[in-house]
C-alpha cells in the first residue's frame, strides 16, 4: 500500500486536567526553539469547537494537533509529506514523532505533571481515502505493515480494531497493548 | 501505476470542469518548470480560488525574531513573493449557500485530507479551507466537481459567489423565492466571455425582500431585491454597492426590472464594467468607482445602450420555464411541537435559533457555528441530521452560520439533541454573541489585528451572561475585520471593529478602530463610521460600556442605531476616550500581545530601548491631531454641514501628511508644499505605500487636494471622511517604517 499520509493519536490520561488554551503558548515556543522536527510554521486555535482539531502546530511536513475531534483530547500527529522507505518504516516514524511530541509536552513546565498520555493505547488513521478507503480490504492490506511497525514500538502484542465501518470516515484502527505500558518515554526509548 | 482521483472519479466529473482542472494541472507543471510567469500563474490560481496565506513570503515573526521559513522548493513561487510550498487558502464557492449532504461530506473529506479538518464559512456563503498545498488543488477540484461544486472564479477579477437569502422559499416576508434566479445568474455568469476581462472582482446578491438583511443586496456590485409589479415578477435593481476600505451604498438602477431582463441587464453591466472600468489601479477598479465617476445617469444610459446591442442568449430566459427546479420538499409530515420531552436548553435555543417557516408546521433551524467554523466530524454529523429530518436542505448564511430548512416542528427537540451531541447546539443565533469575524491575522496576509482572537474572547465573555442580558442588548450585532478591508463586514453592524495598530515608544500595540452607526437590517441600510481607535485589550470594555450606556440612556423601544444618532458621535467618543490609554509594557505586557496569541506584537526585528514606554515623539502627537480632525469632520457631517465636513476631512489628511514630511525635512505649513514634499518623499519613494493596497491611500489625499468636489453630497463627504481615516491609518503604518 502506497500510503504516506499517516495520522497517529495518543490520548491524554486525564483530559480535564488541562485546558486547550494552555497549548497555544507552548506550541509558539516550540516554533521559536525548533523544538520538534520539521519546518514549523504557525499555531492555529480552534479551541472554540467542542469536537474539533483543538490547537494545531502547523508545519510543512506534519502537523501536531491537541485534538478533540478523533475521540477525547490527545496529541494527534498528522504526516502530510511523502517519505521514503517501506510502509512499516513510515508508520513507525509517525509513531515515533507522535511519541516524541507527547514526551515533550509532558515535560513542559506549564503542565507540571498534570499532563500524561496513555501509552498503551493509540489511534492510527490512514488519511488518504484514495489509497486506503475505509473498507475491510484496505484494513487487511494495511494490517501486516501496521503490525510490523507496532512490533517495534510495543514490548508485547497489541490488538488492532477497526474503529468504524462508515465508508465516509477515514480508515481508523484502534491500537491497544495487551500488557500495561509505563509511559510514552519507554516506547520512545525502544525506537531509539 | 498509482491510481489518481482523476482515474477514480472518471466520468463523475462534468466534462467542462474536468477540462478546466486539467488545464490548471498543466499550468502547475509549467510553473514548476519556470515556463509560466509568476504573475500569470497567480491570477490563474486565484481564478480557481487558490489564495495565498499569511507567511507565504517565507518569513514569520515568532515574537522574538523573524524566522525564515525554508521550504523545500526553495525560491520557486506561485505568485510575486508567494513561495510555492507555503500553505494557502482554498475558497470554495457555494452559490446562494445551498449545500447537499453529499457535498457536506465531500467538504469534510477534503478538510481532513488536505487542510486542518476545519471548514470555515465566510460572510459571502463560501467555504474556506486553510493550510492547503498548491499541488493538492487539482485533486481537491476533482473531488468537488464530482460532488457538483466548482471553485472556478472563486477569486480573481471575476464574478464571485452569487449570494442569496438563506431562508428564500420558506421566508414569511419575502416577495417570492429568489433561489432559482440566483442559481440561474450564477450559472450564466460562470465562465461567460463577458466576465473575463474585469479590472477587479464583481459581486452579485439576491434578496427576497427589502426590509430584512439576509441577502445584503445594498453592499454588492449588483443587488437584486424581489418585487412584483402589475402582477409580474421582477427586481428592484441596485448597482455600485460595496464594502472594502471605503464602503459605498448601492444606487437604485431600476425600480422594477422584469425577470426576463435580469440576466441580459447583468450581462450589459458586465460589458460596460469590462470596457470602462479601471484596469491599472486596482484600488479604484470596483464597479462602485465607475458608477461614481460616470454618475448613475450616465452609467445607466451606457448600460441600456449596451443592452440593445446584445445578441439574445437562450440562458436569459430558459430557466424561467422551470423556476421550480430549486423547490424543496419536506421529508416528514408537518406536525406541531406538542408535549414532546424537551432537552435541557431547548427553549433558549428555540427562541434564538428557530424560525417558523411560512409553511405551517415547519421551521428553519440555525446551527450557530462559532467563528464560522465547523470540523470535518461535525460536517458529517450535520449531513446525517439533514438526512434524518429533512430532504437534505441545508444552506450557509452571510452570518457565517448554517441553516437546516424544512424541519417538522415536532422534530425540533430531537434535532436540537443531535446538534448538542455534535457540539453545535449553542443558542444565540443572530444575537450579540453570534459575532462575525474575518480570518484576520490568523491566516490572512492583510490582517493587522486578530479579529478571530477578539471575536472568540468577546463570544466567551458575552455568552457567559447571555441569558441575563436585556433583550435590547441581546439583539445587537458585532462584526470584526482584521483590517480596513471589511471582510468581516464591520461597517454594517451595531458595533463594528477593524484592526489597526499604534506606536507606544518603540513598541507596536494592536488596536481596533471602533465603528458605530451601521445598520444590519434593510439589506445593510447604513454604514458605520470609525469613532476612536482603542487597544485590542480594551475592546471588551468598549462593548460593556457601550451596551451599559445604551440600556441606561435609551428611550422606550429606541434602537441602538437611533440612540447613537441621538447622542452623537462626540458623546460616544467621550464615553470611550480613557480606554485609549496604553499602560507601560513593564506592567502590562498583555497590551502588547494580540488576543490568543502570546507573541510580542511587533514586526519582530524592532529594537527596544530603555524607557521606550515613555517616549512620545512629535509625530505621534501630530497623527493624534489628524485623527481628531477626521473625527471632527465626522461630527460636522453628522450635523449636516457638508462643505465644512469636507474641508475638515481634507485638513486632517494634510495634518497627517505634514507630520510625516516633517520627519524628513522642515517645511512651511502651506498645503501645496506639503503635497509636493509628501509626493516626492513618501509617495514616489513608495515609503507611504501599503504592501497590498499600494499607493491607494496617498491617492485619496492627492485627489482631495487636486479635485475637491464642487458640490459635495452626503455620500461623497461620507466617503471623504472614510478616506481621511484610512489615510491617517496609513500614516500610522508609515510611521512604523520611519
Amino acid at each position: 500500500m502506497d500510503l504516506h499520509k499517516i495520522v497517529v493519536k495518543f490520548f491524554a490520561a486525564d483530559a480535564a486536567s488541562v485546558k486547550l488554551d494552555e497549548f497555544i503558548p507552548v506550541f509558539h515556543r516550540w516554533i521559536q526553539k525548533h523544538a520538534v522536527e520539521g519546518m514549523l510554521i504557525d499555531v492555529a486555535d480552534y479551541g472554540h469547537l467542542e469536537q474539533g482539531p483543538g490547537v494545531v502546530l502547523v508545519a510543512h511536513e506534519a502537523d501536531y494537533f491537541m485534538d478533540t475531534m478523533e475521540g477525547p483530547l490527545g496529541l494527534l500527529y498528522n504526516r502530510k509529506a511523502s517519505s521514503a522507505g517501506l510502509l512499516s518504516d513510515r508508520i513507525a516514524a509517525a509513531f515515533k514523532a507522535a511519541l516524541g511530541a507527547c514526551a515533550k509536552l509532558q515535560a513542559e513546565p506549564e503542565f507540571q505533571g498534570r499532563l500524561r498520555f496513555r501509552a498503551g493505547e493509540a489511534l492510527f488513521l490512514a488519511n488518504d481515502r484514495l489509497r486506503a478507503p475505509n473498507n475491510d480490504a484496505a484494513f487487511q492490506a494495511l494490517r501486516s505493515d501496521l503490525a510490523a511497525a507496532l512490533g517495534r514500538i510495543y514490548p508485547s502484542a497489541v490488538d488492532l480494531r477497526r474503529v468504524s465501518a462508515d465508508p465516509r470516515s477515514r480508515l481508523a484502527v484502534h491500537v491497544n497493548s495487551r500488557e500495561p505500558v509505563a509511559d510514552v518515554t519507554s516506547l520512545l526509548a525502544r525506537l531509539g | 501505476m498509482t491510481q489518481t482521483w482523476k482515474d477514480k472519479l472518471g466520468d463523475r466529473i462534468p466534462a467542462d470542469l474536468g477540462r478546466e482542472i486539467e488545464i490548471f494541472e498543466n499550468e502547475i507543471a509549467l510553473r514548476k518548470q519556470g515556463k509560466i510567469d509568476e504573475k500569470v500563474f497567480a491570477e490563474t490560481r486565484l481564478r480557481r480560488g487558490a489564495y495565498g496565506q499569511r507567511y507565504d513570503n517565507g518569513q514569520r515573526s515568532d515574537g522574538t525574531r523573524t524566522q525564515i521559513l525554508g521550504y523545500p522548493s526553495g525560491e520557486l513561487t506561485k505568485g510575486p513573493t508567494t513561495l510555492w510550498d507555503a500553505p494557502g487558502m482554498q475558497r470554495i464557492k457555494i452559490p446562494y449557500g445551498g449545500l447537499t449532504p453529499v457535498q457536506l461530506e465531500t467538504l469534510a473529506e477534503l478538510a481532513e485530507e488536505y487542510s486542518d479538518a476545519i471548514l470555515h464559512v465566510t460572510t459571502r456563503q463560501d467555504i474556506q479551507l486553510h493550510y492547503v498545498h498548491i499541488e493538492d488543488t487539482p485533486s481537491i477540484f476533482r473531488r468537488l466537481a464530482a460532488a457538483g461544486i466548482t471553485t472556478r472564479e472563486a477569486c480573481g477579477n471575476t464574478v464571485r459567489n452569487v449570494t442569496g437569502c438563506p431562508i428564500a422559499g420558506v421566508c414569511r416576508t419575502e416577495t417570492f423565492d429568489i433561489t432559482p434566479y440566483a442559481r440561474a445568474c450564477s450559472k450564466f455568469l460562470l465562465g461567460h466571455k463577458d466576465t473575463q476581462n474585469f479590472g477587479r472582482k464583481f459581486k452579485v446578491a439576491f434578496s427576497g425582500c427589502a426590509a430584512e438583511a439576509c441577502g445584503l443586496a445594498m453592499l454588492h456590485d449588483v443587488g437584486a431585491v424581489a418585487k412584483i409589479e402589475g402582477g409580474r415578477r421582477g427586481f428592484e435593481f441596485y448597482v455600485g454597492g460595496g464594502l472594502g476600505s471605503v464602503p459605498n451604498q448601492a444606487k437604485l438602477f431600476s425600480g422594477f426590472l422584469p425577470e426576463e431582463e435580469l440576466l441580459p441587464m447583468v450581462q450589459a453591466i458586465c460589458r460596460v464594467f469590462a470596457r470602462l472600468g479601471e484596469k491599472k489601479n486596482r484600488n479604484t477598479a470596483r464597479l462602485k468607482f465607475l458608477v461614481n465617476k460616470l454618475g448613475l445617469e450616465e452609467f445607466r444610459r451606457l448600460v441600456l445602450e449596451e443592452r440593445k446591442t446584445l445578441t439574445p442568449e437562450p440562458a436569459w430566459t430558459g430557466y424561467l420555464g422551470d423556476l421550480g427546479i430549486t423547490d424543496e420538499k419536506p421529508l416528514r409530515p408537518a406536525k406541531a411541537l406538542n408535549g414532546q420531552p424537551k432537552p435541557e436548553g431547548f427553549d433558549d435555543w428555540r427562541r434564538t435559533n428557530v424560525y417558523a417557516q411560512r409553511q405551517a408546521g415547519y421551521s428553519v433551524a440555525t446551527v450557530t457555528l462559532p467563528l464560522g467554523d465547523f470540523s470535518a466530524r461535525q460536517a458529517r454529523a450535520l449531513a446525517d441530521a439533514a438526512r434524518r429530518y429533512t430532504e437534505g436542505t441545508v444552506r450557509l448564511t452571510v452570518e457565517q452560520n448554517l441553516v437546516v430548512r424544512w424541519v417538522s416542528d415536532a422534530d425540533l427537540p430531537a434535532l436540537y439533541g443531535d446538534l448538542r451531541a455534535m457540539g453545535l447546539g449553542e443558542a444565540g443565533a443572530g444575537s450579540i454573541v453570534d459575532i462575525a469575524a474575518c480570518p484576520g491575522t490568523d491566516t490572512c496576509k492583510l490582517g493587522i489585528s486578530s479579529s478571530r482572537g477578539l471575536a472568540g474572547e468577546l463570544r466567551t465573555r458575552l455568552a457567559s451572561r447571555f441569558q441575563e442580558m436585556d433583550e435590547a442588548v441581546r439583539g445587537l450585532h458585532i462584526k470584526i475585520s482584521g483590517c480596513f478591508n471589511s471582510c468581516g463586514q464591520h461597517h454594517i453592524s451595531d458595533l463594528g471593529f477593524y484592526g489597526v495598530s499604534r506606536k507606544k515608544g518603540s513598541w507596536t500595540v494592536p488596536h481596533f478602530q471602533v465603528l458605530v452607526g451601521g445598520q444590519w437590517d434593510h439589506n445593510a441600510g447604513a454604514y458605520g463610521l470609525g469613532v476612536i481607535a482603542v487597544p485590542s485589550r480594551n475592546i471588551p470594555d468598549v462593548v460593556d460600556r457601550m451596551t451599559a450606556a445604551f440600556l441606561r440612556e435609551r428611550t422606550k423601544d429606541e434602537s441602538f442605531q437611533s440612540w447613537i444618532k441621538r447622542i452623537g458621535k462626540a458623546k460616544v467618543r467621550s464615553l470611550l476616550e480613557d480606554l485609549t490609554a496604553i499602560p507601560a509594557h513593564e506592567t502590562h505586557p498583555e497590551y502588547y500581545q494580540d488576543w490568543r496569541d502570546p507573541r510580542e506584537y511587533s514586526t519582530g526585528d524592532m529594537g527596544v530601548g530603555e524607557c521606550a514606554g515613555e517616549v512620545v515623539s512629535p509625530i505621534d502627537f501630530g497623527l493624534a491631531a489628524a485623527e481628531r480632525e477626521a473625527f471632527e469632520a465626522q461630527l460636522t457631517l453628522e450635523a449636516g454641514d457638508l462643505r465644512k465636513a469636507a474641508d475638515q476631512a481634507l485638513r486632517s489628511m494634510a495634518t497627517a501628511a505634514r507630520e510625516l514630511v516633517r520627519t524628513k525635512s522642515p517645511v512651511a505649513d502651506e498645503l501645496p508644499e506639503v503635497v509636493r514634499e509628501f509626493r516626492e518623499k513618501f509617495f514616489d519613494t513608495k515609503l507611504f505605500w501599503d504592501p497590498f493596497a499600494g499607493g491607494k491611500f496617498a491617492q485619496y489625499f492627492f485627489t482631495a487636494v487636486e479635485r475637491p468636489a464642487a458640490d459635495p453630497t452626503s455620500d461623497s463627504v461620507h466617503r471623504l471622511v472614510e478616506e481621511a481615516q484610512l489615510f491617517i491609518e496609513a500614516a500610522h503604518s508609515c510611521r512604523l517604517k520611519l
